[in-house]
């Protein structure tokens, strides 16, 4: 054989295989930038695990995610009456079958809701407390009823029933995973976590924790019939090697691409970006109980020298969202852009470092190098502006979370939202028993708590409104949080892949049911 | 034999319970793991009921002893992010790993060792020059650069590779090359030089006036005498590409045993990063005592006594 017809036929297998890598039709393939250590959507809460249940899991009460503000629908309830302000009472879907063959029973829901109410397993408890605190039991009526009672009036009930960590899991499945099939055991839940089993559209077939996510079309689903075969999620750390993966044709889609690469995807006639500014914010926090950060005017300073429309301009080429509150649209009736909680004002940011007497002491920001899209550079421009109404800022890049440290003084941070109601947002972080009370850099007194407590378990709406707006009120004349933007968070697709990311979801799901996405080809 | 083998396992021995010791203290001394193991939001009593979870309130001393006692009897633990055994863990990123190493080896003695030999004999010509400059080439341009330079020339403009993950045999093209080309040069130049103190030598031109061919001349008395540099160079690469070569695994998305190390490190994944040091040095060890034997056999002079 000749150096040349070596050559050309090395060509030719090197052309074919990329032909037929390429071809693959009915197959999605999405590379992101990070997998899930495990899947089990009732004790996860993090930002990585959530893009992927919704595509194999369903909750008791469905939503219209196309929509900002929520709008229930049927789930694997078809029907739902709250019986008292304590107790609601669901009829359950019939006929719906999980991937393994088992058919879905009363049993099975009230096993997933209560394997998170009553829970032993430590994951389980931390949600618990963090979603469901409220909630006292679960039990079944009849063979087509259940009953879900609170301990006080829950005005979230549907809220609460549709969130990811109450979504439904096959009872008799995970008993059997290990040890006694009679029993839950934590190795049990374990083992879940590493093959799950739900009711959604798609079952997973392979999971590699960390690495590789494969979906598979699920036949017997209750809805619509996935559009797609198969779904295969491929982990690609590095965001350049995702572009390449895009542009190579060896992923459709690819998640997390930051702003000043939008120009490169989008500049490839066959690619495009599509993006939604999150529900998620960036926030600077500060620890009140330190002595030096102890004046509530040397902190409204602080907030009030940021300009965050700035930040906006320069960092997110004005895509993402300036807030006036600690507020979402997919609050809905709850949403109060119009409470104007923080804003900038540099005049009054130095009239009240003049009258807190700060004496130019040096204030230490704590931020991670790169766990924030732009974090860093954000600190380095709050530093400038702080400079300008005479505030000494020493930034302090750190990976140790310094939210209970006594010495933090200031700090980069998310405030995300679990689930669309002031209550799963802001209370997760803010409440009298969220993280940042529990950790010691926030002292809520007494009449904070009882207005948490009006605005958390009233159910009228005017009554949760008005008690959100002196929540507001506190915050702002005691500030301990300073929500910069909602980030504005972009994937990359082929042209010929119709599909977005939906305002109806929490933060990063990647959502592949019917009507979601759709292909020029099928 | 058997005395330096004996003699050398114990040596083994102490040096990777050393190594464990330093390890196991050292990554506690560096704070908490649940940081980057719970996401934000976490109140200060699920704080602590994860990390009794864990096991991680224990005394660190308790820790150690207990994960000696388990250590015994083959248990190395559960990683503390994907809660599955770390055995289980690595044996998924090693045999990723070991692939590329194998290829990478493969590529690296096909080409260095006939390249140094040619750079020997050309060693008066224009031609052993070029093989001299390619190497030195291959020598100075970092390996990520290269990667890259592949993925623009292969990927992007050609489409003839793929460029992210394992899937298929296409997928190890660019990253054996990206990772071999360091090595082949380095392999070359050891070759070479070799090579020509050998060609130097008496026994060579004894070997050409029996009337050898110049090929039997080259390889059997040649490259024989001129092994030893050879594979004490491949002994070097392997332990090197042990523990994972990162850059090369984080441009093509390769999920080895380097980006699990560096992953761990980051997260304080203390079991995952406890039984990665253990593989690795365990490795380096193996590799050692392995390049010592091949001493001995490709040259009967060496004696391998208990050192």
């Amino acid at each position: 054989m000749t150096a040349q017809s070596m050559k050309t036929l090395l060509a030719a297998a090197l052309t074919t295989t990329a032909l037929v890598s390429s071809v693959g039709a009915q197959e999605l393939k999405v590379g992101v930038q990070n997998m899930a250590p495990w899947l089990d959507p009732g004790r996860d809460f993090s930002n990585v695990g959530s893009q992927f249940y919704f595509n194999t899991f369903d909750p008791m009460i469905g939503k219209d995610h196309t929509k900002v503000e929520s709008v229930w629908e049927p789930g694997l309830a078809t029907s739902w009456k709250q019986t008292s302000p304590t107790a609601i009472e669901l009829k359950i879907r019939q006929g719906v079958t999980f991937h393994n063959g088992d058919p879905m029973t009363v049993e099975d829901v009230v096993f997933s809701l209560d394997r998170i109410i009553n829970a032993t397993f430590p994951p389980y408890t931390v949600r618990q407390r963090d979603t469901l605190p409220n909630m006292a039991k679960v039990e079944a009526v009849d063979a087509e009823t259940i009953r879900v009672t609170a301990k006080k009036p829950e005005p979230l009930f549907e809220t609460l029933l549709n969130v990811q960590q109450t979504m439904i899991v096959p009872k008799k499945y995970i008993m059997g995973l290990t040890g006694d099939p009679a029993v839950a055991e934590p190795s049990d839940f374990e083992a879940f976590a590493l093959k799950p089993v739900g009711t959604g559209p798609y079952k997973i077939v392979e999971f590699v924790p960390n690495q590789k996510l494969v979906y598979e079309r699920f036949d017997r689903f209750w809805g619509a019939k996935a559009p797609f075969q198969r779904v295969v999620v491929q982990r690609i750390p590095e965001l350049s090697s995702r572009i390449t993966a895009l542009k190579n044709g060896e992923a459709d889609l690819i998640t997390n691409v930051p702003p000043d690469q939008l120009d490169i995807i989008a500049g490839d006639g066959k690619l495009k970006v599509e993006g939604m500014q999150t529900p998620l914010f960036h926030v600077v926090i500060f620890n009140t109980q330190n002595p030096k950060m102890a004046d509530k005017r040397l902190r409204q300073a602080l907030s009030y020298a940021i300009d965050r429309r700035m930040l906006n301009e320069a960092l997110w080429s004005g895509k993402a969202k300036v807030p006036t509150s600690h507020t979402f649209e997919q609050f809905g009736a709850l949403y109060m852009p119009e409470l104007n909680t923080f804003e900038y004002n540099p005049e009054k940011a130095k009239q009240l470092l003049k009258e807190a007497g700060y004496d130019g002491f040096p204030i230490r920001y704590d931020i991670q190098a790169a766990y924030y899209t732009n974090g860093l550079l954000a600190a380095q421009a709050i530093r400038e502006m702080w400079a300008e109404v005479g505030v000494k800022m020493e930034i302090n890049v750190t990976e140790q979370w310094t939210g209970s440290d006594p010495t933090m003084m200031a700090r980069g941070w998310s405030n995300p939202m679990y689930f669309p109601d002031p209550a799963g947002s802001f209370g997760i972080m803010w409440a009298p028993t969220g993280n940042s009370a529990t950790e010691g850099r926030f002292r809520p007194d007494a009449t904070y708590a009882e207005i948490w407590d009006r605005f958390r378990f009233s159910t009228d709406l005017v009554a949760r409104k008005r008690a959100f707006a002196e929540l507001m009120q506190a915050i702002k004349n005691d500030p301990p949080v300073l929500p910069l933007y909602q980030p504005y968070e972009s994937y990359g697709l082929k042209q010929t892949i119709s599909w977005r990311p939906l305002p109806g979801h929490i933060p990063y799901v990647l959502d592949f049911r019917a009507g979601r996405i759709a292909t020029a080809s099928n | 034999m058997v005395e330096f083998l004996v003699a050398r396992v114990l040596r083994v021995v102490v040096t990777l319970w050393a190594i464990i010791s330093l390890v196991f203290i050292a990554t506690r001394l560096t704070g908490n793991p649940i940081d980057f193991l719970m996401p934000e939001g976490l109140d200060a009593q699920s704080r602590q009921e994860m990390i009794a979870y864990w096991g991680l309130d224990r005394p660190t001393l308790e820790q150690y002893l207990l994960f000696w006692r388990s250590l015994m009897t083959g248990d190395f633990g559960l990683g503390l992010m994907e809660r599955r055994p770390v055995a289980a863990i690595f044996g998924e990123r090693l045999g990723q790993s070991a692939s590329l190493l194998l290829a990478t080896l493969a590529l690296t003695v096909a080409v260095g060792v006939p390249a140094g030999i040619a750079a020997a004999i050309w060693r008066r010509s224009i031609r052993g020059t070029a093989v001299l400059v390619v190497a030195f080439l291959g020598y100075a341009i970092p390996n990520f650069v290269l990667a890259i330079l592949l993925v623009l020339i292969f990927s992007l403009s050609l489409h003839w590779l793929p460029s992210a993950g394992s899937a298929s045999l296409t997928h190890y093209v660019m990253p054996t090359i990206a990772l071999s080309a360091y090595f082949v040069a380095g392999l070359t130049r050891y070759t070479r030089d070799a090579m020509l103190d050998v060609l130097s030598q008496d026994y060579m031109r004894t070997a050409r006036a029996k009337g050898l061919s110049e090929a039997a001349v080259v390889l059997r008395h040649g490259l024989r005498n001129a092994l030893i540099p050879v594979v004490t160079v491949l002994g070097l690469q392997i332990t090197t590409l042990v523990s994972g070569a990162v850059v090369i695994e984080t441009v093509f998305a390769w999920h080895g045993v380097g980006d699990l190390l560096v992953g761990a490190t980051l997260r304080r994944d203390y079991p995952v990063l406890q039984f990665g040091v253990l593989v690795v040095a365990g490795a380096v060890v193996v590799v050692n005592i392995a390049v010592d034997l091949a001493y001995a056999a490709i040259d009967p002079r060496v004696r391998l006594a208990g050192a």
